[in-house]
């Protein structure tokens, strides 16, 4: 009998910080941490297996031997401090045939009280070092499913659009845009990403003691992106209309902004499109200088929210920036959604 | 509470005739079966479920009712999804089989309803508005009395 792989099901894409991953339809994603250079992620099986990728910044060649005994040596010692042994097998046939951007990783197996196969690979097109394993219940059928998962791995990191996709809610984002804040809980995911922009020491003649010049990148506050999206759409919209409603949703983020609402439609679907410009005296006075030397004041802000009835979803997207920027970006983000 | 650490929260859900101390597994508490507490009377109201709670009264309060009397029970409205997972807790149906219901009836993901319910049965559980029956029979007990949301602990 043939061994179930994850291709035989439904399968879904989850993508996180540059870095996308086929799993089975009912795997979700269950944790993160860390940031665009380093971080890990945690995508979970409805009981007992899941898939973890960590990401952290390599060299221009670095050594993959060495990575992988380093990597080896941690999780001897995450083991031993939870009292149990693990054993770690390289090039275990399972994983035979794996190739990962375009080389061949170094493998692993892992044998404690469950089973696991990984893979250590470095991903030149993204400048990252790549280590994800497999783990689940010590069964046959881990090793097929373990390939399928891992084959499927892509870091994105070195495309001009970078993929995020969660809880089935995907969109696409320019690369120079990172993850700020979130807040995922059910019923609303929001996700704001910001603009990165060198930081003013970076451009000291001289060198700070203790400074890395290269890591003293600071977030843009006036270049950025906000995307939400609500489920339970039939019942949040019950009471009040979505024009109604999704004016109250946003005010948190609209309330700084002097707007105006646009009649628009999303396809078939109920919309609403915002454009607005900081208001307030602080802000006009901001402006005067840009107004001076006839520059952008990158203070504007455009939205476009709508409900989508068949997934009973509602989506919103507020990109801020220049005027054109934002309006491109909004646009451009709203066109990867996909709502149903 | 966040999506991701919700899932934790069920640690604090209390199981009933649970086959083990500590904690329950994720799979354990998939498999229980929650039921209403039956003092709670309940009515439907188009989609809103309306609960009738008797009220517990302790030594001082009973007195002061001879007085002062004041409402035998209270009444707590569930909103539409609420009153959609009290009509599924008859002790029938498993907290998976909710869960998939929820997510097919509302269209959310799996884990979304997951946390939501995980979050909103433990709400419930201490109120004392249900118990979750494991699959191991428990021990016959008589109906209790919805016990107030805070319960303060007499010092002696």
């Amino acid at each position: 009998m043939r061994a179930e792989t994850h291709t035989d099901r439904r399968a879904t894409v989850v993508a996180w910080q540059g870095i996308s991953l086929s799993v089975p339809e009912d795997w979700s994603f269950a944790a993160f941490g860390g940031d665009w250079s380093k971080g890990s992620f945690r995508v979970d099986a409805p009981l007992d297996a899941f898939v973890e990728v960590e990401w952290s910044p390599a060299g221009a060649s670095p050594n993959l031997k060495k990575e992988f005994e380093a990597s080896v040596a941690r999780m001897r010692q995450k083991s031993k401090r939870s009292r149990g042994a693990v054993e770690v097998k390289e090039k275990p046939r399972a994983l035979s045939g794996l190739r990962l951007a375009g080389g061949v990783p170094h493998t692993f197996s892992l044998r404690a009280d469950s089973l696991g196969y990984g893979a250590l690979w470095h991903s030149v097109s993204g400048g990252r070092m790549l280590l994800a394993k497999v783990v689940g219940p010590q069964k046959e059928s881990l090793g097929p499913l373990a390939h399928g998962i891992l084959s499927s791995i892509e870091d994105h990191a070195g495309d001009d659009l970078v993929e995020w996709s969660i809880y089935g809610f995907s969109f696409r984002a320019p690369r120079s845009l990172r993850l700020a804040k979130q807040s995922l809980q059910s019923g609303h995911l929001a996700m704001e990403l910001s603009a990165m922009r060198p930081s003013r020491l970076a451009f000291l003649p001289f060198r700070l003691p203790g400074l890395n010049l290269a890591d003293t990148e600071v977030v843009d506050r006036k270049r950025g992106l906000q995307v939400d999206r609500w489920s339970l759409a039939d019942v949040i919209l019950k009471k009040d209309g979505f024009q109604h409603w999704v004016m109250g949703a946003l005010w948190p983020r609209l309330k700084s902004y002097d707007y105006k609402r646009l009649a628009s439609s999303q396809g078939d679907h109920e919309a609403a499109e915002l454009r607005g410009r900081k208001s307030g005296i602080p802000a006009m006075l901001k402006r005067l200088p840009f107004w001076l030397v006839r520059r952008d004041p990158r203070d504007h802000l455009q939205g476009h929210a709508w409900v989508c009835p068949e997934s009973n979803r509602i989506f919103s997207v507020l990109a801020t920036g220049g005027q054109e920027e934002s309006r491109t970006l909004a646009a451009q983000v709203v066109t990867s959604v996909e709502c149903h | 509470m966040s999506l991701v650490s919700a899932i934790q929260s069920f640690i604090g859900w209390p199981l009933r005739g649970r086959p083990q101390a500590g904690g329950a597994t994720k799979r354990e508490l998939l498999a229980t079966k929650p039921i209403r507490n039956p003092a709670v009377k309940w009515a439907d109201h188009g989609d809103e479920v309306v609960l009738t709670i008797p009220l517990t009264r302790g030594r001082i309060s009973k007195h002061l009712a001879r007085v002062l009397p004041g409402p035998e029970t209270k009444r707590i409205a569930l909103d539409e999804v609420g009153g959609f997972v009290w009509r599924l807790c008859d002790g029938q149906t498993k907290v998976e089989s909710i869960c998939a219901q929820l997510a097919a009836r509302y269209n959310l993901d799996r884990r979304e309803a997951e946390a939501s319910m995980f979050e909103y049965l433990k709400q419930l559980g201490k109120r004392g508005l249900v118990v979750a029956r494991a699959e191991v029979p428990a021990p016959a007990e008589a109906p209790v009395a919805a016990a107030p949301a805070r319960k303060r602990r007499r010092k002696r």
